[in-house]
């Protein structure tokens, strides 16, 4: 998974420490998902949506292209 | 493209994090108050270790000698509850790291418990069978430790 959230953070201006307070997660966690070594929880990434005001898909982009629907 | 990253106009500025503290003040806050009930219950363990080994005749204890021999195990308890109420403060990827670490430790504490008792036969006097349990209990923690330090250099975390 690929994700946008140190450009999301750029853009506000917001730290990772304080980014991470304000979700009650750790700085390094933070660290850990803006270098893509590690994919939060959805709970984790509701409220990062929540945080930046948008989708969830506007910071994470899946590498490989979304599963298709069944026939 | 996304709202939330244009809505504001971007910018190529990033905020610096070599100058912001390693830590959150949660998580200071956690791992101050996990060292502390840690140390108590150290501080205990010690204090009914000494008084087990000093009410407690080394040939042929009593049932109630053998029980408060055993009773340096329940300061253990205090050490499990602040381990829990530490894990709990942790956040997801630390808590992540913390049970795989402990998935580790357990299957080498199991791994060692099994080949000590490979090792040893009934009425073994020696020492392979007398510090078996604290063999197990050493390498089952290190297992456990080293687990921490790999998985969080993995995700570049440090709990």
């Amino acid at each position: 998974m690929k994700n946008r959230l140190s450009e999301l953070r750029a853009n506000r201006s917001v730290s990772q420490g304080a980014l991470a307070e304000a979700l009650d997660l750790s700085r390094q966690t933070i660290n850990a998902i803006e270098r893509d070594r590690y994919d939060p929880s959805l709970p984790v990434a509701f409220a990062l949506a929540q945080y930046f005001d948008c989708a969830i898909e506007d910071i994470f982009e899946p590498v490989n292209a979304p599963l298709s629907a069944s026939t | 493209m996304s709202r939330c990253l244009y809505s504001q106009g971007m910018t190529t500025s990033t905020t610096s994090e070599a100058s912001e503290p390693k830590r959150t003040p949660q998580e200071m806050a956690n791992g101050r108050r996990y060292n502390v009930q840690l140390a108590l219950s150290i501080g205990a363990y010690t204090v009914l270790l000494a008084l087990a080994i000093f009410l407690v005749p080394d040939d042929s204890p009593t049932v109630a000698q053998r029980a408060l021999a055993a009773t340096p195990a329940l300061a253990g308890l205090g050490i499990l509850a602040a381990y829990l109420r530490f894990f709990r403060g942790l956040d997801e990827l630390q808590q992540l790291i913390q049970l795989k670490a402990l998935a580790v430790g357990f299957g080498v504490a199991m791994v060692s418990a099994l080949a000590l008792g490979l090792a040893s036969f009934p009425g073994d006097p020696s020492a392979l069978s007398q510090f078996a349990p604290m063999t197990v209990f050493s390498l089952g923690m290190a297992g456990w430790g080293v687990a921490v330090g790999r998985f969080s250099n993995q995700v570049g975390v440090t709990c």
